[in-house]
Formats: C-alpha cells, structure tokens, sequence
C-alpha cells in the first residue's frame, strides 16, 4: 500500500502547489478562454507585449518594486543582523523585552502599526513618497530577518572573531575577513525574505505611497479591477519572475548543510 | 630584546564569582612556561587576560618592561592557537597562514613565499591551496600554529591546543610545539589539564588550583617537593599522611618515618607511590603491611596495603607501585621499604 500511496501524495502535493501557476501561464496567452472549454480556444502573445512595453505602467512598476525591495532588503539585513547577533550572542538588561518589541511587528497586523505612524509619516513629509514606502516595507520584514539572524549567530563561534583579533586584525578586517564569510548564507536567506515581503507588499504601500509610488503589486491590482485576464496573467508571471531569479541564487542556502547556518535547518 | 612576561597581582571576577585570586607570575624571556590545572581553575581566564581578550579586575600583565593593560589585542605583540584549530572556513590553508600579514597595514610583497616556508615548517609542505575539511585534526593544529608563527610573536600563547588530539598524535605533537618554542625567539605561555604534556615540555611549570597559584617551579620540583597537598595529589601522589616533624624523623600514625634531608616544619608528608618497595625481609628503613588487594595500572602493578596504627586502632592504607614481578600474596604480612631521601614533608597543607 505504501508503495501506491507515496507517489499519489507526490503527485497531489505537486499539483496543489502547481496548479496555480499552470492556471496564470495559461490566462497569460489565451486569447479567449470560455467556460466550459477545458484549454483556450485561441493564444496570443498580447499579455506580454503589453506587460514588456518600456513606457507601460507593468515595467515601471517592476523597476520602482525591484529599487525599493532592494533598498529594503539591504537596510532590513543590516539592522536585523545587529539585533540577530545582540539577541544571539550577548546577554543585556531587558533582554526578553527587547526580543518582544522587535518580534511584535509579527504578531500586530502591520497595518494597525501604519494606521497609527500614517500620521508621522504625513508630519516628516514621508507620506506619498519611495522613501516613507522603503520605511513602512521595514515593519514587516526587519522580524525576520532577525528571526533568522538570531539563529545564524547562535550557531555561530565567537572564538573565530578572537582567532582573528590575536592574528593582529582590526575589528573591521575581523567584520569583513571572518565573520561576514560564515554568516554569509543567513544574510542571503534573510535578503531574499526582505527583498520577497517587500515586493509582495500591498497594503503597506497602498497607505504610505498613495497613488504617487506605483509598485507592481499596486499596478497588478489595478489590472484585476479591470477584467482583461491574460494582462493579469502576464503581469502575474513578470511578478515571480525577481523572486525565482533570487530564489535560484539562494535556495543552496535555505536547505542542506548550512541550512543550519541559517537558523532554518538543526546542527 | 627582553620578552619576558610578568603577571603583577591579577585579579578577576565574573560577575559576583572570583576565578582569579592575586595571580604573580614572571616568565623569563625565552621559556616556555605551562599553566596546569584541572578544569575551571581559571587557567585560560589568566591566558585570555594576557592576551587582552579579557579585561582583569585588577593588576597589570607586562611583556618585558612594557605595560600591556592599554594596549589593544591586535596590537600586542603575541600570536594564540585554541583548543580548537579555528581555520577559516572561507580561505584556503594558505590564505589562512598568511592572514596575518595581509591583515596588516603593509603586507609584503612575497606573502606566498613565506608561506610555503612556514607550512614547511610545520610539515606541511604543499598544502596551500587545500580547504580546512580536508585535514586531520593534527593537520589542522599545525596549520593554527603555523598561521600564528607567520605573526611573528614576542609571546606564543597556546590554550590546550592539543587536548581535542589522540594520544599518539598529543606526544607527536607536544615534541613538536618543543622544537618550534626553540627554534623561534619568544616567549611561551601553554595552558593544559594534562601534567604529563605539561612535565615533558615545560621550562617551569605554574600549577594553579581555584584561581589561585598553588606552584611555581621547575616540573621536577612537583614530583619531588610539591609545596602543597594539591599540588602532591594532581601529580599523582597516593600516599599523604598527616603526623609532625620530631627531629629527624616525621612521626605518623603508623610509624615514625627517618628523614634524610633536613625539612621544613608541616603537618603532611608525601610519599609517592613508586617511591616504596615490597620486601620479605625487614630493611633498615621499612614498616610492616598487609597486603589487601592489586591491580594492573599499565604494565606496572599497583598493591594496596594495610599498616596497623600504633597511636590507634585503625590502620592506614599505603599505596605501593611495583614492576609486576613483585612476589607476594593478598592478606601476606610484607615490609615495606622507603629511601629517606624521596620523602617529602609539605609545608602548605591548604
């Protein structure tokens, strides 16, 4: 029995995860798919002509995403880092607090948090702008990198920063030589986190940027307002393509042996 | 140029919790000095203070004439190997033992050469463009100490860098640590637990116990002369007994035992077991036992006896190490015999 039931699990698990995408790879180059008709009639390359056109709101979109996610990737991994390593590594007063305050941005919806800076963001001018957007984007992606910091610098040997200052390094060269090298696959999974929520993120960007920061996420919503389903499905596929390329280049890290160098997997 | 190190009055608390009592140690320049003690002494606090990984409550720590508390770990002119070999996992054996000339101000120009010399040096010539996984755990430890080598240091300062080794290779490698001491000009502090590896090397040996300096000598003295009752038992000494130095002999509870060599007043004497001998006979300088059991400790025998008190019912128990062709049998009345001269009688008993 097992011998049947393991790959029918396989198969089910598969197409759970994949139907989805099959659905949107179809849409984006139907011409016209009625219902019942199990495949479209007719296809067409419209969807990405227009989801590729250089003065469409799709391509700027992407480019005005793809700068902000990489901006907050980069600022989330340096801050969430610091706190990673400090929760990890040091004992200090309020220790339990600390870890609480910064991990509560999980627990809170973060729109309860914007709802309540929105007016602090209208005050230092930040509202409707790419940088209040890049600010808000931390709320949500700073815990987690933490998360995964915290759980890279646990696993990680103090005594090869000591190693380094008795070899007559400076605590900078020890920064950049040593430590930076070894916990290197928990900032790249903690970058790709980042750099997904803050190209997924909607709401948070919607409150902050208004109408003035078009992210594709808010250009993506736009066109399902409308009911032109093979652009949703064009926009849909440019929009996995950033993270499957990040993903590529960061998958060796979030499984197999430096997983636990990550905090993901055990030591 | 003296690089000598001198250790004035540390102290150092973690917290509510003394580990270092008022440590004073001067190392000659050019000695390799072992710190030994058991765990948790407070051995590897007082190499880390002078390393300047630690920061001491009070005291200073000199290397020759100059201050060190000041001076920062990457500028004092010392060199560490740990317990663990700590390669670089992102760099190559090579990139390793050239870490510290790169991570000066003006690397020189033939870093590559000097390092194929140094892993010559530590036997291990053309390993430099191998990975750390791909060694042994002696391989590893050479590396460690060629890479701090490469430092050049006034003050090698080693952290039981053998004690993750297996036998063989500790006494390979302890030999070898020997050698290199002699052939660089500096200074060796060298933190162990193990008194075998800290006798075979050492110019001196400083014991310590419960952060306190117990024994500062040369390691013959530890065996011979142990200062304290500590110190006679962590050197394996098996036969300590209380009594009081009446003229020439010290008087126990089971015999009086002859000195031979004028001692200092104390309330203990330390009789090592390989010190005493089994006879059939009655000798000028012997007390009558009972031999109540034996065992192997190696290729040597070690027999328990028993000695009637006089001052008392009890008796005492003596522990005698032999060579296995000692002729007796368990419950036969024997003597045992002593050489004056290799009795012992300790002046601190804690």
């Amino acid at each position: 029995m097992k011998v049947i039931f393991r790959p029918l699990f396989l198969g089910l698990f598969v197409f759970w995860i994949f139907f989805p995408f099959i659905s949107i790879i179809i849409w984006s180059i139907a011409a016209g798919w009625r219902f019942p008709d199990l495949l479209p009639e007719q296809y067409s390359m419209r969807g990405y002509a227009i989801a590729f056109d250089p003065q469409g709101d799709i391509i700027r979109g992407v480019i005005t995403s793809t700068l902000i996610a990489l901006i907050v990737g980069i600022i989330a991994t340096a801050i969430g880092s610091a706190a990673g390593r400090a929760i990890a590594m040091y004992d200090f007063k309020m220790k339990k607090a600390f870890q609480f305050l910064v991990l509560a941005p999980l627990i809170v919806p973060g729109l309860a948090v914007t709802m309540g800076i929105q007016i602090l963001f209208i005050k230092y001018g930040l509202s409707d702008t790419v940088r209040g957007v890049i600010l808000a984007h931390l709320i949500p992606t700073v815990p987690y990198v933490v998360m995964i910091m915290s759980g890279t610098f646990a696993n990680f040997d103090r005594s090869y920063e000591e190693q380094g200052q008795v070899l007559g390094a400076s605590r900078t060269t020890v920064l950049r030589k040593i430590t930076l090298p070894i916990v290197l696959p928990g900032l790249a999974v903690s970058f790709l986190f980042a750099f997904v929520i803050s190209w997924s993120e909607y709401i948070l960007t919607l409150l902050v940027g208004g109408a003035a920061v078009k992210t594709l996420p808010m250009v993506l919503f736009a066109f399902l307002r409308g009911s032109d389903l093979t652009l949703v499905g064009a926009a849909s596929i440019v929009f996995m393509i950033p993270p499957l390329i990040l993903l590529r280049f960061t998958s060796k890290h979030l499984v197999g042996r430096s997983s636990s160098v990550t905090g993901l997997g055990s030591v | 140029m003296n690089t000598g190190i001198k250790i004035e009055n540390i102290e150092k608390s973690f917290g509510t919790n003394p580990v270092l009592k008022g440590i004073n140690l001067e190392v000659p320049s050019g000695q390799l000095v072992s710190i030994l003690g058991s765990s948790g002494c407070g051995k590897t606090t007082l190499l880390r203070i002078v390393a300047g990984l630690e920061r001491a409550t009070s005291g200073h720590v000199y290397f020759g004439d100059e201050l060190q508390d000041q001076i920062t770990v990457e500028k004092r002119a010392i060199a560490m190997v740990f317990q663990k070999a700590l390669l670089f996992p992102s760099m190559t054996i090579g990139e390793n033992v050239a870490f510290s000339l790169r991570a000066s101000k003006n690397p020189p120009k033939d870093i590559e050469k000097k390092v194929e010399d140094m892993l010559e040096l530590v036997k291990l010539p053309g390993f430099a463009s191998r990975r750390p996984g791909e060694l042994s755990g002696g391989q590893e430890q050479r590396v460690s100490l060629a890479r701090a080598l490469m430092r050049n240091p006034k003050v090698l300062l080693l952290d039981e860098p053998l004690s993750a080794l297996d036998a063989n290779l500790r006494v390979e490698m302890r030999n070898f640590i020997r050698e290199i001491h002699d052939s660089f000009e500096m200074t060796t502090l060298f933190v162990t637990h193990d008194q075998e590896e800290a006798m075979a090397i050492s110019d001196k040996i400083a014991f310590m116990e419960s952060g306190i300096l117990e024994q500062y000598d040369v390691p013959e003295s530890f065996v011979s002369s142990p200062e304290s009752q500590k110190v006679a038992k962590f050197f394996g000494c098996r036969n300590i007994f209380s009594g009081i130095v009446v003229g020439d002999t010290f008087e126990t509870a089971f015999s009086p035992l002859m000195l031979g060599k004028r001692q200092s007043k104390g309330s203990l004497i330390a009789v090592r077991q390989e010190d005493l001998k089994i006879t059939k006979e009655k000798t000028m300088y012997s007390f009558e036992a009972i031999v109540t059991s034996w065992q192997f400790v190696g290729s040597r025998i070690s027999i328990k006896c028993e000695v009637k008190n006089t001052s008392n019912q009890d008796t005492t128990e003596v522990i005698i190490e032999s060579d296995r062709f000692a002729a007796f049998e368990v419950n036969e009345k024997v003597h045992v015999s002593y050489d004056p001269s290799r009795l012992h009688v300790i002046s601190r008993d804690n």
